[in-house]
């Protein structure tokens, strides 16, 4: 088995002027996903990040500067990270596929864990 | 594998809600509602967004009371006020009245919750909302739909309620007497049988919410009857009326939505769990010496629910149960039902009779569908439809809370 990591990404203001309802909506599918698979032993653990922009830490002429992220700018940021285990990286994709993040959101990267 | 229903979260979010809040007013004393409402929801609003990533927790419930706890007091230190969050310091200690025979006041908080949000200040619809929204959970949103205003004028409404109770934030620091929760309790009941009322009433609206709220109703009288500061015969009546009518909710309506009449009910399809709830409670409410309209009204209801089918009906008793109702609580609508039960008892020019001494009930269809109903009996076929087209005439929407005041059942 091999881990993979899937990045989820969402325009910023994906979820701004939702109803409660319609918002509970999306949650539910996410929620039912995550348990899914969590019951089939596929889903690891996941974090969501904080919505609010972030800091960018660059070293410039040898000197390190924080950044406000340029949150609004993008058009779409990463709001999250799940670790899922497949077989390989066409499984993985299926699963990825199957995420009602793709039903709800445009894009997410997925990425091959390295374990030594 | 236990499959996921996504029920089970708004469930738990509309459930979880109203005890939430319950138990932190209950720490924070009730002047600190709003704050308490606050928090609750900024929990309600870190589970679902942490939720889809990190499933669900075994015990959602006490996952969402940590976490809005933890929030509280994070708020409160950051005002600086952390000392007005001890376990200890019970709002009810710094009244100075010696309690030493028994504690006069409501302990239960889910109790001392209902009976803030049907302050005497509020008018009876405020009160209605505002324990919709608090106690039950339901949403604004929610809320509009059950009483068919705009989502704005909701929010607006229930704003304007919470502000009026802020008004008596020393009375209300106090807390509430043996003596008023005495006074407050018909408040109480009422509020509990329009709550009722406007879940169950035949009319336009979002059907699994009105459904909830009906229930929600019936629990919240269970609530009132099973603590011993709060429990009288009258609201055993009341959870006995409540528990007789949730029994029928599901023989109400045929497959296509349309609304069955007690006569046209598969009686098959009633409840006998909710029936048996309420037979339950009929020897409880007789324990006093009071008659309420609760009582008449669940008696009516026993008398249908006991009746094997609709011919075997007993129509004699139930119009002298309508006579005490008249008596205890008259109003056109209590008349409107009357004169149907003496129709159908065999005595149809006596029930028009009573019919054409009420003021018409303009626009309430059960108005017109009586008159038609007697003029049907009576072989008056042309009065009977022209009455039927009246009925069909109005506008169902028109229900409101308002109008759902006098409402009885029969």
């Amino acid at each position: 088995m091999k881990s993979f990591a899937l990045l989820l990404n969402h325009a910023p203001d994906r979820y701004q002027g939702l109803s409660e309802a319609d918002y509970m909506d999306i949650i539910k599918d996410y929620v039912g996903w995550v348990e899914e698979m969590t019951e089939r032993g596929i889903y690891k653990g996941g974090h969501k990040l904080m919505d609010e922009a972030g800091k960018t830490v660059t070293r410039v002429n040898g000197n390190t500067e924080v950044h406000d992220s340029p949150f609004a700018e993008l058009a779409e940021v990463l709001g999250g990270l799940m670790i899922i285990e497949a077989e390989n990286y066409d499984a993985a994709l299926e699963i990825a596929k199957s995420h009602p993040h793709m039903k709800h959101n445009i894009s997410m990267d997925i990425r091959e864990i390295h374990d030594v | 594998m236990t499959a996921f229903d996504p029920n089970r979260l708004d469930q738990l979010a509309r459930r979880e809600r109203g005890r939430l809040i319950a138990n932190l007013v209950h720490r924070l004393g009730p002047h600190r509602l709003e704050l308490a409402e606050d928090m609750v929801q900024e929990a309600v609003l870190a589970a679902i967004s942490s939720w889809p990533y990190s499933g669900m927790p075994d015990k959602p419930a006490a996952w969402l009371a940590r976490v809005a706890q933890n929030k509280a007091i994070d708020r409160l230190r950051r005002e600086g006020r952390e000392g007005l969050f001890e376990e200890d310091n019970d709002p009810r200690e710094q009244t100075g009245v010696a309690d030493n025979i028994s504690d006069p006041r409501l302990s239960d908080p889910e109790l001392k919750l209902i009976f803030l949000c049907c302050h005497p200040v509020l008018s009876e619809q405020d009160r209605l909302m505002l324990t919709l929204k608090i106690v039950s959970g339901f949403t604004a949103s929610e809320i509009a739909s059950i009483f068919l205003i705009s989502e704005s004028a909701a929010a607006q409404r229930l704003a304007r309620a919470k502000r009026k109770l802020r008004l008596d934030e020393q009375q209300l620091l106090s807390g509430i007497s043996r003596f008023e929760v005495k006074a407050r309790l018909e408040t109480v009941l009422k509020v509990i049988y329009l709550m009722f009322s406007a879940g169950y009433a035949p009319r336009f609206g979002d059907r699994l919410i009105l459904k909830d709220v009906a229930f929600e109703a019936l629990r919240l009288a269970e609530v009132i009857v099973a603590d011993e500061e709060t429990t009288t015969p009258e609201a055993h009546a009341l959870v006995a009326l409540l528990a007789f009518q949730s029994s029928r909710f599901n023989a109400r309506m045929d497959e296509d939505g349309k609304l069955l009449l007690l006569k046209e009910q598969n009686r098959k399809l009633w409840d006998h769990k909710l029936t048996e709830k309420a037979l339950c409670h009929m020897p409880l409410s007789q324990n006093g010496h009071a008659l309420s309209r609760y009582h008449i009204e669940a008696s009516i209801a026993a008398v249908h629910a006991l009746a094997p089918t609709w011919k075997q009906t007993d129509w004699a008793a139930i119009c002298a149960l309508y006579n005490a109702l008249e008596q205890v609580a008259d109003s056109p609508v209590v008349q409107i039902s009357y004169s149907v039960a003496e129709a159908f008892g065999g005595e149809p020019k006596a029930g028009l009779k009573r019919l054409k001494d009420i003021p018409e009930v303009e626009g309430y269809t059960p108005y017109y569908l009586a008159h038609a109903e007697i003029y049907r009996q009576l072989n008056n076929y042309m009065e009977a439809e022209n009455m039927l087209e009246k009925a069909r005439g109005c506008d169902a929407s028109m229900v409101t809370a308002d109008f759902l005041m006098g409402l009885t059942y029969s």
